[in-house]
């Protein structure tokens, strides 16, 4: 690859060793760069199935209301005439591109809703919240840091220890150095944490970390697998994130794989009321999550941390028992 | 003797509209009579233009001078191959059809018409590109050689430094993340998603701290897609886009921005590079259409999208001040070609070869004439 820098060819030799080095370190793992290949025409086509299916739900809807709107409902996916269809879709293209880019057509703001939504949440960061609040990864940070100290070196490398030899994912980062001792001792696979700071201290020593608020999202994306799903600060995730987490894990885990979820405090005490701010999610909520997903729940102390060990098994899953119906704690 | 302007569209931010308006009062500072006329155009255009019919009546004066701005097929190119004036045709440059494909068939038919257009335009006195590789396609297109020259864009940076930024918006910008900006139109051509994919291996792979703002008006069907793609790749936290934004939030973005990316492959000028050279913002553009030629040998070209790679490049950028200075200063030098003065005394040229001795004289005794009456 040729670069000029100020018209002079630079010598990128250098650069590229380094960023060969970032992927081996894992930080741009084979599912990602695949992404990299993706045309926007590719996603074009999976947008316009969407919308494909949100009109034919409005043309039903009108239909069903008396207004009889072009084409007629014989195109339902089952005995549906292909030829029909195919026009109905160019008029469909037309109706929709001059709707959303020219105006003039009546259902221009069912179309422009749903088109718009996704600009709406991207301007609502930058314009939409006050003064000053910090964005959503700091928020977390801080009020993480408040809820559950750093920690210490004897918890560290017994968690390290306790991973050894094994492919690791960690959800939520506990320190740089953490990751760096689990990188020694065992295979870390991926670190994700919903702090920025974090994510670049990480990212400075060429360590596999990413940044963002979807962990379940980023797994996916990674395509990375792992025999320890390491979920260091729960607290940093939404319920439904943490369930979506786990069903992650239960589905790619190997058998005898395990997660463990290091425990918060017993009681949401002492959270910084504001928007944004993270609770700890009880012990029992936890457990009873890690058992729905099908895992062999148990106990286990790392240094002075608590946590909950939940083991793959290899047969039938227990579905029957929802998240927080069960009392006291886990184990 | 006076000078008409035909355009297809006037409306505000649009490069061609600012190209004409700047003409049109440079004509006028120098004492000719200027019109301006458009197919369309909003309420800011109404200002300084008349309906493109209103040109009729003068279609057969022949000592008059009718500048035709061609950047996409218009019917007021009729006006142009039919009118008895002396005729200087500016071409823009047409967006190869085939990067509307799917995305926007209307644009892609005008685009498509525009080009099948051009050879049907040479017979006129001059034939100008705004840049070299736009003047190479109209030689392509069979105009004479000896009939074309370049007359470079005249970038609208006064209208930004008098206007003040967007103060919080720049507030929220310089909370110590790194910026990436991308500014124009979010249409295919500009390859958007390239700069998403070269954010996504900043962002997961150099410095999780940074955003990517994107600025400019969308073509629906194609943001669409980009919203879906970014969701894909994670980064609908990171990546904002803004849509068409006020000269306050653009010159915002600016001043906020660390690097300026264009992954755009098809350009035939391409403004928004000289705006981040006056704000001192690094560029790092892929070397496609004009973009070599506007940047001139300033601020980092690359010729393949090796993203990774690129994203190393920003990382080192990030930690080398002096290499960052020297591409700053190299852009700020090559800025100077584009000031106002440097257009100013082009466009004398070309106006000179049209003007007979007096006319702009004239025209100033019979605007007197008019005031005093």
């Amino acid at each position: 690859m040729t670069i000029y820098v100020n018209g002079r060819e630079l010598d990128e030799h250098g650069l590229a060793g380094k960023s060969e080095a970032r992927r081996r370190a894992g930080l741009y793992p084979e599912g990602f760069l695949r992404l990299l290949g993706r045309s926007a025409r590719d996603e074009l086509s999976d947008s316009h199935c969407a919308m494909v299916e949100e009109v034919k739900e409005l043309n039903r809807a009108l239909y069903e209301s008396g207004a009889n709107l072009e084409p007629p409902p014989d195109l339902a996916r089952e005995g549906e005439r292909k030829g029909r269809l195919e026009s109905f879709l160019r008029r469909l293209q037309t109706r929709f591109i001059r709707a959303v880019c020219e105006g003039y057509v009546q259902q221009q703001q069912f179309f422009n809703s749903y088109f718009s939504k996704g600009l709406i949440l991207c301007f609502l960061q930058v314009y939409g919240r006050e003064e000053e609040t910090p964005l959503e990864g700091d928020e977390r940070l801080d009020s993480r840091a408040f809820l559950n100290p750093p920690w210490g070196r004897d918890t560290e490398e017994e968690v390290a220890e306790a991973c050894a030899g094994v492919d690791c994912l960690v959800l939520g980062i506990p320190s740089v150095d953490f990751l760096e001792t689990l990188r020694e001792r065992a295979n870390l696979v991926l670190a994700l944490d919903a702090s920025e700071e974090a994510v670049a201290r990480a990212q400075a020593r060429m360590l596999p970390a990413w940044c963002g608020t979807r962990f379940s999202h980023l797994l996916e994306l990674s395509g990375r697998g792992a025999e320890v799903c390491l979920v260091a600060r729960p607290e940093s995730l939404g319920a439904r994130e943490l369930e979506e987490v786990l069903g992650w894990a239960a589905a790619h885990l190997p058998n005898k794989g395990r997660v463990l979820v290091a425990r918060g405090p017993s009681k949401a005490y002492g959270v910084v009321e504001r928007e944004g701010a993270a609770r700890p999610h009880p012990p029992a909520f936890l457990a009873a999550l890690l058992r729905r997903h099908g895992f062999e729940v148990g106990e286990l102390r790392l240094g002075s941390v608590d946590f909950l060990e939940g083991l793959k098994r290899g047969g039938e899953e227990d579905r029957s028992s929802p998240p927080g119906s069960e009392g006291g704690e886990a184990g | 003797m006076v000078i008409h302007q035909l355009v297809a569209r006037l409306d505000p931010g649009d490069a061609i509209s600012n190209q004409a308006l700047s003409m049109h009062e440079l004509f006028r500072s120098w004492g000719f009579e200027s019109r301006l006329y458009a197919f369309d155009m909003d309420d800011y255009g109404k200002r300084f233009a008349e309906f493109d019919t209103e040109y009729r009546k003068f279609m057969h004066r022949e000592e008059d001078l009718l500048i035709y701005h061609f950047g996409i097929y218009c019917d007021n190119h009729r006006y142009f191959l039919e009118s008895k004036n002396r005729k200087v045709l500016i071409y823009h440059n047409i967006t190869p059809p085939e990067f509307y494909e799917t995305f926007y068939p209307e644009a892609e038919r005008l685009c498509r018409m525009g080009r099948e257009l051009m050879p049907r335009l040479k017979d006129c006195d001059l034939a100008l590109g705004d840049s070299d590789y736009n003047r190479r396609e109209l030689v392509e297109a069979g105009f004479p050689e000896e009939k074309t020259g370049v007359l470079p864009i005249n970038p609208p940076l006064d209208k930004l430094d008098n206007v003040e930024e967007d103060r919080p918006f720049l507030r929220r910008l310089e909370d110590g993340k790194t910026n990436l900006l991308f500014v124009g139109r979010v249409v295919p051509n500009k390859r958007v998603e390239d700069v998403i994919k070269l954010f996504a291996c900043y962002r997961y792979g150099v410095n999780a701290r940074s955003r990517l703002v994107i600025a400019g008006i969308h073509l629906a069907t194609y943001q669409s897609a980009l919203l879906s793609f970014t969701d894909r790749l994670g980064l609908l936290d990171a990546v904002h886009f803004l849509g068409k934004v006020s000269d306050s939030t653009l010159k915002a973005c600016y001043l906020g921005a660390h690097y300026y990316i264009s992954m755009s492959e098809h350009e035939g000028f391409c403004v928004p590079l000289l705006e981040a050279f006056h704000f001192g913002v690094p560029v790092l553009a892929f070397a496609a259409g004009a973009v070599p030629e506007t940047m001139g040998g300033a601020g980092i070209l690359f010729v393949e999208k090796d993203y990774p790679l690129l994203a190393e490049l920003l990382g080192r950028l990030d930690r080398d001040r002096l290499m960052r200075e020297r591409i700053v200063s190299a852009q700020y030098r090559r800025l100077e070609e584009f000031r106002t003065q440097v257009f100013a005394a082009r466009l004398r040229e070309v106006i000179d070869r049209f003007a007979s001795p007096g006319a702009a004289g004239a025209a100033t005794a019979r605007d007197s004439e008019e005031r005093s009456a």
